[in-house]
């Protein structure tokens, strides 16, 4: 084995400095290390300083190539300096993969998200949002909206009637949110009306993929002069543009309601399928979804708040948020809804 | 209601090629909603058709089975085996070749008819009954088809038919018959209609003597007529009536019964027939007294009362009007003279009689709605050419009609003014007397004012409105503009709504997840979060007839709501729960008022996690709870404090339940109260580990939210700190050092930084370290200044908590 030329230890040099660099962490690290390798007292000078210890037929040579190690480590030195500042380390470097420290998260139940687009749209139509009594006086639910008792009408209300009375009156859970339709124009002794009014109703039914002992509806009521079931129409239009899509149509076809005259049942056309697909599974073929009841407030109402039939006309509205939230977020069974399941809640 | 396309064709001529989905919108869009379309023999296909029976032979090896020769239209009769014991020579029948598509009785499957030996006898084909046609399920014995059926015909001609089902609204008592739809349908698609035949009954007809009618009060019987029919054939009816009634949904039961089925449902007019031999006396129309009872035909016994219509003959009861007939006057298999009934009684009291005593049918269906009083003739006429038809019966009296009061019918004025203020479409005089005019009206015009006189059946129109809507549907909605509202927009009265949205928006952002759970509870559950005697004092509302035991109350509270949610959620695996649900509680008053109070609860339990999202055994405790809901607060920008709830009173339902507790308030006013749930309360409810619970009056909070604070603004002066820390008793509260200290002049914020027990200190001592931060918003405070305001706040601290500066 052959002893190690001068020129080899700087060779041996340079790769110890540069090794040591690579295991600096921060700048504290660097600092050291420039002031070992590359400062005055440093190996570099040392070496330099060395020179004259040479046979005079290596020196040029020596010389030149400690000069280019400096160069090469100066080099590094700005290099790791760079990339300590920048917090790019070439060793141990972050695995921006792994996840991030957990944090609870919260959001709103889906029924409330759909709720609120469904207002969103009639405040921008101008409709004021209020809210009315879940438990009902009979003649509010029922007797001011022209559902006598023993009217065959009652039954497409099944009642969750309660123990409890109120000035010899039935209490009942409302069935709808229309009583809020009286309670207000008795509020208000002067239309213009614009209301929307959220709120839980309930209904004595079985439970199945479709249907809820306890649901949320929207109402509308809008009361003035010159009001019509085109602006009924024009109304619902727009709200269906805003909700389901700028292409979205609207179709009326007749309905009953004792409070309306007339009565309508809306329906849109499938924002999904257009009306093209036979087993399309928002419209089941059909091409329509029949979203709400509709109609004419009918003048014996109007009358009994204290306006004149023959000048002001109005028209009101009812629509379930569970069957728009269903048509929307593409939910098949109602029931999801109340299960408060978090991995179905976390997903809206 | 089921309607027959069949049927509908007597009246109607209706296309044989119609789009029978279409045919339905149409009816829907303009009438009455179509909600189910059947088709009947849409599975019977060419290889089943009518034949007759030639022949019928005994089985060689079977007593039960016969071998029947059948022509059914081929070159060749058939012989196959059948076992039903109706079969007889020269029955015309419903024949399946090999290859067609029967129902299966035993499953209702449709399976392929293959050849079979049966009992050693090779049978290429089946004579089949109701059943194996999916017609019904009766299976014990063949289908027997009229007569006049032609041989070799496929019965998917002779019997197959489409049946809607169609949902009348409950004002249109007119669209419960046939004769009423169709007079609908051919409005709306222009169809002529053709009128069922009639009887006028011979008058003078001095028999046997008119029957004596009484009405005790025309409120409750506008018209009552009586006639009676004698020798009536009495037993199956023809088949083609058979067809019809069960094609409505109507059991066949003799002759007689079937006509006045048949009658009400082509016409919509219920009939009664009484056996005229059971009858005693005069017919009375009367409430019934408190001492009466009647058996109905059904064999059930109702005590009656003066709430109660009857028809009564001098032993008394005998129907309950409109409702059911009793069993002592029904027409039996041996009646063959009849009273026939057709009247019309007060809608109301036959809806309850019919409710009272759970006797919906089909005749108190129609009466209940308010039929046209006009119809009670026309059934009449029409029953009594049936059963002179059908029956082979002659009228052995006179039309007795006791109509003392017949209805004046509305005459409505409109103009064509009129309808576009409602419908905002103008519509033309002429195409107003059209569509008026095909729906029956009668009208009188005079310089575009109309006098209008609705149909008799149309008792649901009575004002302009009506009128309004007859007009549209038929026009088409489609034709109407969709224009906006043009008016003034009202004041906006939202205010509390969107407060309420935007507190659920902040404790979303704090990290809840909002849920909606069900308003109704047990009292049982209720008083897990209650204390004890609360319930006693203060019952919930309760339903009379809860769907489920477990949903009978309205809750008084939302705390078990939350806890049942919180459980459920742990049980699916959720680490980490915070959940709150913003509703009302319904509380009932002294007074015969109640109220309903806005609440949001919430919940927190859970367990800590690691960097990684492994739970450790750490668990959510209060302060992690009460992070939470300050979050939660301070995303409202709330200016609101904690004060302890004084435990003077263990019974209080705010903190009931709580092992630990503190009230949040704004300006003095309690909102809503934080607690440590007690374990024995979670553990009832399944959970295991400590939980949380914020129970917050919504009201109170928006209340707050209203009082908005004028923002502070903060000069640029500098800031002066200072850290102290004192020794006090062990119980004093922290919160009463900070509020001592926030008390004190020019003092910008007051933070504990660190609470240390222990030596060199007493076991009742504490020392409670705090940063003291002071600015002056004009200038710079001086060192002597700070020392001035610390011994104010020193010797307060030691006035107020006896506690003493550490040094």
């Amino acid at each position: 084995m052959s002893e190690a030329t001068p020129l080899d230890m700087i060779k041996t040099s340079l790769d110890q400095a540069k090794q040591r660099l690579e295991l600096a962490q921060d700048s504290d690290d660097l600092e050291a290390w420039r002031l070992e390798v590359l400062g005055r007292q440093g190996s570099v000078t040392a070496m330099m300083r060395g020179i004259g210890e040479l046979p005079p037929e290596i020196r040029k040579e020596f010389g030149k190539q400690v000069n280019l190690a400096r160069k090469q480590l100066e080099s590094a030195y700005e290099d790791a300096t760079a990339n300590i500042n920048t917090g790019n380390h070439s060793s141990d470097a972050l695995d921006a993969t792994l996840p991030g420290t957990p944090t609870l998260r919260g959001g709103l139940h889906p029924i409330t998200v759909v709720r609120r687009q469904i207002l969103d749209v009639f405040t921008r139509l101008g409709f004021t949002t209020v809210e009315g009594p879940e438990v009902e006086q009979d003649s509010y639910n029922f007797g001011k909206l022209r559902i006598p008792a023993d009217h065959p009408a009652r039954d497409m209300w099944d009642t969750f009637w309660l123990n409890e009375q109120n000035s010899d009156e039935k209490l009942l859970l409302r069935t709808h949110t229309s009583p809020m339709q009286i309670r207000y124009m008795e509020d208000h002794p002067t239309p213009p009306i614009r209301i929307a009014v959220p709120g839980r109703c309930y209904r004595y039914e079985a439970t199945d993929a479709t249907h809820e002992w306890m649901l949320e509806q929207v109402e509308l009521l809008a009361i003035d002069k010159g009001i019509t079931l085109a602006n009924l129409k024009g109304t619902l239009q727009e709200w269906a543009r805003q909700m389901f899509g700028a292409k979205r149509k609207i179709m009326m076809r007749h309905s009953y309601f004792p409070f309306v005259e007339p009565g309508v049942e809306v329906a849109i056309d499938c924002f999904k399928c257009d009306g093209s697909e036979r087993d399309c599974g928002i419209c089941r073929g059909s091409g329509w979804l029949e979203l709400l009841g509709a109609g004419m407030v009918h003048p014996d109402i109007i009358r009994d708040a204290g306006y004149d039939p023959t000048i002001y006309t109005g028209f009101a509205a009812g629509m379930g948020v569970e069957r728009i939230a269903m048509v929307l977020q593409g939910v098949t069974d109602i029931r999801h809804y109340h299960s408060n399941r978090f991995s179905f809640l976390s997903q809206f | 209601m089921f309607v027959s396309l069949d049927w509908l064709r007597e009246y109607l001529d209706i296309p044989t090629d119609i789009n029978i989905d279409e045919f339905a919108d149409r009816i829907t869009a303009a009438s009455a909603e179509v909600e189910g379309i059947r088709a009947l023999g849409a599975d019977w296909g060419e290889l089943i058709t009518v034949g007759q029976v030639l022949e019928i032979n005994s089985h060689p090896d079977a007593d039960k089975l016969r071998l029947a020769t059948v022509d059914h239209g081929a070159d060749t009769p058939s012989t196959v085996v059948c076992g039903a014991p109706n079969l007889a020579v020269d029955q015309k029948i419903a024949f399946a070749q090999e290859g067609a598509m029967v129902t299966n009785p035993a499953n209702g499957q449709l399976t392929k008819l293959k050849k079979a030996k049966i009992r050693g006898i090779e049978s290429s084909g089946m004579v089949l009954s109701e059943a194996e046609l999916g017609l019904s399920e009766a299976h014990d014995g063949i289908l027997v088809l009229h007569e006049s059926a032609p041989i070799g015909e496929t019965l998917k001609n002779h019997l197959g038919d489409i049946i809607l089902d169609v949902h009348v609204w409950p004002n249109r008592p007119d669209m419960m018959s046939m004769l009423g739809i169709s007079r609908e349908i051919g409005t709306i698609l222009d169809l002529p209609l053709a009128e069922p035949a009639l009887t006028t009954p011979e008058e003078n007809n001095s028999l046997g003597g008119d029957p004596v009618i009484k009405i005790a009060d025309t409120d409750d019987c506008r018209r009552y007529s009586g006639i009676v029919i004698e020798n009536l054939y009495n037993g199956p009816s023809p088949k083609w009536l058979q067809t019809r009634l069960n094609a409505a949904g109507v059991r066949s039961i003799n002759s007689i019964v079937d006509i006045t089925n048949y009658v009400m449902m082509e016409i919509g007019q219920p009939l009664h027939a009484f056996d005229l031999n059971s009858l005693q006396g005069a017919i009375e129309i009367r409430r019934a007294k408190n001492t009466e009872q009647i058996v109905t035909i059904d064999g059930e016994t109702h005590k009656l009362d003066e709430e109660v219509l009857v028809i009564a003959d001098s032993s008394g009861p005998i129907a309950l009007a409109g409702v059911m007939g009793g069993a002592k006057t029904e027409v039996t298999e041996s009646t063959t003279s009849i009273l026939l009934e057709a009247a019309h009684f007060n809608p109301a009291l036959i809806r309850r009689c019919a409710q009272r005593f759970n006797l919906h049918s089909e005749a108190s269906r129609r009466f209940e709605r308010g039929l046209s009083s006009d119809l009670v003739e026309h059934a009449a006429h029409r029953a009594l050419n049936l059963y002179k038809v059908i029956c082979g019966g002659a009228q052995n009296s006179n039309f007795v009609d006791e109509y003392s009061k017949p209805p004046t019918r509305p005459s409505i004025a409109i103009t064509p003014q009129d309808i576009e203020r409602v419908l905002g479409i103008s519509i033309g005089s002429s195409e107003i007397t059209r569509i008026l005019d095909s729906l029956g009206y009668a009208l009188d015009e005079q310089n575009d004012c109309f006098e209008v006189v609705p149909p008799s059946w149309r008792t649901d129109v009575e004002i302009m409105e009506d009128i309004a809507e007859d007009i549209v549907r038929l026009i088409g909605y489609d034709n109407l503009p969709a224009e906006p509202i043009s008016g003034p927009i009202p004041l906006w009265e939202s205010d509390d709504s969107q407060r309420q949205d935007k507190i659920i928006d902040s404790f979303c952002q704090a990290g809840f997840q909002e849920i909606i759970s069900y308003s109704l509870t047990t009292a049982e559950q209720l008083s897990k979060v209650l204390p004890d005697g609360h319930l006693e004092n203060y019952p919930p509302m309760s339903l009379q007839y809860p769907l489920s035991s477990e949903r009978a109350v309205l809750r008084t509270s939302l705390r078990h709501s939350l806890l049942e949610t919180a459980s459920q959620q742990l049980k699916e695996d959720t680490r980490q729960v915070a959940i709150f649900e913003m509703a009302p509680i319904y509380l009932k008053n002294k007074s015969d008022h109640h109220t309903e109070k806005q609440m949001l609860c919430a919940a927190v339990l859970g367990h800590e996690l690691d960097r990684w999202g492994q739970p450790t055994d750490i668990t959510f405790d209060f302060f992690r709870a009460k992070g939470l809901l300050d979050s939660a607060l301070a995303g409202l920008r709330l200016d609101y404090k904690y004060v302890e709830t004084s435990n003077s009173d263990p019974s209080a339902e705010v903190t009931y339940g709580f092992s630990n507790s503190i009230l949040v308030c704004h300006k003095g006013e309690t909102f809503g109260v934080i607690g440590d749930v007690r374990a024995d309360i979670a553990n009832e409810f399944g959970i295991e580990i400590p939980v949380t619970l914020i129970d917050i009056d919504t009201a109170v909070l928006i209340q707050a939210l209203n009082e908005r604070n004028i923002p502070h603004i903060g000069g640029n002066t500098p800031v002066v700190e200072h850290d102290i820390s004192v020794i006090v008793d062990k119980a004093t509260p922290a919160n009463n050092l900070i509020e001592i200290i926030e008390s004190a002049p020019l003092v910008k914020r007051v933070e504990i930084f660190d609470i240390y027990e222990g030596e060199p200190f007493n076991e009742n001592e504490k020392s409670v370290s705090l940063r003291i931060q002071w600015q002056a918003p004009d200038r710079t405070l001086t060192g002597g200044e700070v020392q001035t305001f610390l011994a104010k706040i020193l010797k307060n601290i030691k006035q107020q908590t006896g506690g003493i500066m550490r040094t």
